[in-house]
């Protein structure tokens, strides 16, 4: 099978759904002259041009919630946020606004919107360029939420994301975008809800995300030099999160780690670590260990490597609890 | 005159349901029949909002506040609509939404907002949905002077300017948020000049005088069909305090003498007599058709049941697209 970028999966998947749907509209700084903040719609403004395509003054709270009106009006919009950090500027937008609309309006109105917006390490740019933020997120009844690790599932969730009726935040990630995967020519979507078994094994399950998926299955090949054998487990989206998947696996383990890339305390490993325990308690040998960021500012350049996590973080919890 | 004597009438029947019902809402506050908290009540500020929706045409949308509770009650279906304020399941949108943030898109009221500020963006984007659709109408927007001094209301006028959405940005500048007096909350004199900073026009008008309100707001809409979008500041003076039951009032009592000697529903009585569209009889009855309507709307919704916890935790009600554990 051809082998493409997470980043050209990106773009082909915003120029097929651009393609299938005309009222799917696109919108965020810098489009026009660079393809977006990396290249993720590169060469689609001169297909589909400034009726299709508008590029935003740097106005995040402003231009979300334009987005955010756009949608409520019926144009199917996707807006994209430069770096995931600056969502701060779009929160209300997305949590207070486009999440909760639906609810509020009795179900009368609802808001086919998608937030894309790169998050996480890969870029060396420090404290408020760096952030993984679905922490900031999660806790909001009426979003849903991607987070794709490879070119196939970037696509696939994309393409499920464009379609979807609800607000949808879509969290890429930097250290995974220019990696290359398989991904077929032929037309396909990724649902949301459904995690992915990316490694099987049978001593410990490791639920990880986006870098740390990558992470883990380095760990996982030194771990199996010392006959411990690894289950990973991708959850692609944390909302609607599979916890069956999750739970069959911790069934055969008994033994977890979640491995997140955000500052540990607040970090949504523990979320789902909480919700391991309350529902396979009886299934555990171990406690469940959590690998995530010290909690310190992402310091700029080669520098953070002391602050996040990496494959050594997770092969010392995983010998920690087998 | 610009309007027939029915639409001039009209507009004075609605100030003074939206008077009278308010004053209905102290009345019942008072007798312990309705909690306080969320009654923002906008007496003496009628010309300015009756005036800016007089102004829409029939298939223009307003952004209300929820300093709208008055005029709400003349633009919507008022039993429904006052149910939905009580929280009870015969609510318009079944007791979920109340005030802060009611809606009516079938009978095009957008939604307000909680977060001040925020619903102006909303609405740019939202005209803008509306010109990409080809469809004549446009959005205007309310705000009160307080939320006109958030990011969110410089970034909407900017976006609206250069997407030329066609949106009229309302800033009903009552003098005062919550107790801050606006001489506190900003060195601007004329909020419409905010403007300026994007480039885009803006108009004051004296917000007690409903023909001036509506004149300016209609030229706004005719402006915004072109493309250009603008700002109307209405100034008028709030003669309650903030909220009901909530706030107590810290003025001067003296403003608030003088601002009910400049009453923007005697101003009108007074245009209407001259006119000889009305004398007392007729005032007399007016009022007394308008507390019946306001009075049988929250018999109504005293009368109707709460929703049930099913109801309120529809998951359907929440997402659209339904799959995976979303609960």
């Amino acid at each position: 099978m051809r082998e493409i970028t997470y980043m050209q999966a990106l773009q082909e998947a915003h120029m097929e759904e651009m393609k299938r749907d005309e009222n799917v509209f696109l919108m965020g700084i810098e489009l026009r002259n660079m393809g977006s903040g990396i290249g993720q719609t590169a060469g689609l403004y001169e297909m589909f041009g400034p009726d299709r395509i508008f590029d935003t003054p740097i106005s995040e709270s402003g231009y979300v919630g334009t987005a955010v009106g756009l949608a409520l009006g019926g144009v199917r919009t996707i807006v994209e946020v430069q770096f995931a950090d600056f969502l701060s500027y779009a929160f209300d937008s997305i949590v207070n606004q486009a999440a909760k609309i639906r609810y509020l309006t009795d179900g009368k109105a609802n808001v086919p919107l998608v937030v894309r917006a790169p998050q996480g390490m890969g870029f060396f740019f420090g404290a408020q360029h760096s952030q993984c933020v679905e922490g900031w997120f999660m806790n909001t009844p009426g979003l849903k939420i991607a987070i794709p690790s490879n070119a196939y599932d970037a696509k696939g969730l994309l393409k499920t994301a464009i379609r979807d009726d609800d607000p949808v935040l879509f969290l890429e990630h930097k250290a995974c975008i220019f990696m290359k995967g398989e991904v077929p020519e032929e037309e396909y979507t990724v649902p949301f809800g459904q995690a992915k078994i990316v490694r099987p094994g049978t001593d410990v399950t490791i639920v990880a995300m986006q870098k740390m998926v990558w992470d883990s299955l380095e760990a996982a090949e030194e771990l199996q030099k010392e006959g411990i054998s690894v289950e990973i487990i991708d959850p692609r989206t944390l909302v609607p999160l599979d916890k069956e998947t999750i739970f069959n696996s911790v069934r055969k383990t008994g033994r977890v780690v979640v491995a997140n890339e955000a500052p540990k305390r607040g970090s949504i490993s523990g979320e789902i670590s909480a919700i391991i325990t309350e529902n396979c308690f009886k299934d555990l040998k171990a406690p469940i260990k959590r690998v995530g960021a010290a909690n310190i500012p992402i310091p700029f350049g080669a520098n953070e490597a002391h602050v996040l996590p990496n494959k050594n973080d997770i092969v010392a919890a995983v010998k920690a609890i087998v | 005159m610009k309007y027939s004597n029915k639409e001039l009438l009209s507009m004075y029947e609605k100030m003074v349901l939206s008077r009278v019902y308010e004053e209905s809402v102290i009345e019942l506050l008072a007798q312990g029949k309705i909690q306080g908290g969320a009654w923002h009540l906008a007496i003496g500020e009628e010309a300015a909002q009756v005036g800016c929706l007089s102004a829409l045409g029939p298939n223009d949308f307003i952004e209300p506040t929820f300093r709208c509770h008055g005029l709400l009650a003349t633009k919507m279906e008022i039993n429904k609509y006052t149910a939905e304020c009580l929280c009870k399941g015969t609510g318009n949108l079944g007791g979920k939404s109340s005030i802060v943030h009611i809606s009516s898109i079938e009978e095009k009221i957008l939604p307000a907002n909680g977060i001040l500020g925020a619903g102006m963006p909303i609405g740019v984007g939202y005209a803008w949905a509306l010109k990409k659709a080809k469809k004549d109408g446009v959005v205007v927007a309310m705000t009160g002077d307080g939320a006109s001094n958030e990011g969110n209301f410089y970034e909407a006028i900017n976006l609206a300017g250069i997407t030329e959405a066609p949106i009229v940005f309302f800033i009903e500048n009552n003098g005062i948020g919550f107790t801050n007096p606006i001489s506190n909350a900003t060195k601007a004199e004329d909020l419409s000049a905010k403007g300026v900073a994007v480039g885009i026009p803006g108009v004051t008008v004296d917000g007690n005088d409903i023909l001036a309100v509506r004149e300016a707001v209609e030229a706004a809409i005719e402006k915004a069909k072109d493309g250009m979008p603008s700002i109307v500041e209405a100034k008028t003076v709030r003669i309650r305090p903030h909220a009901e039951g909530l706030s107590a009032e810290t003025r001067d009592p003296k403003i608030i003498e003088e601002a009910k000697k400049n009453d923007p529903i005697k101003r009108y009585e007074k245009v209407l007599k001259d006119l000889d569209l009305l004398n007392d009889d007729k005032i007399s009855e007016i009022y007394g058709n308008m507390k019946d309507i306001s009075l049988a709307s929250f018999e109504y919704g005293f009368s109707s049941p709460y929703p049930s916890r099913e109801a309120l935790c529809d998951i359907n009600l929440v997402y659209k697209t339904l799959g995976g554990d979303l609960a």
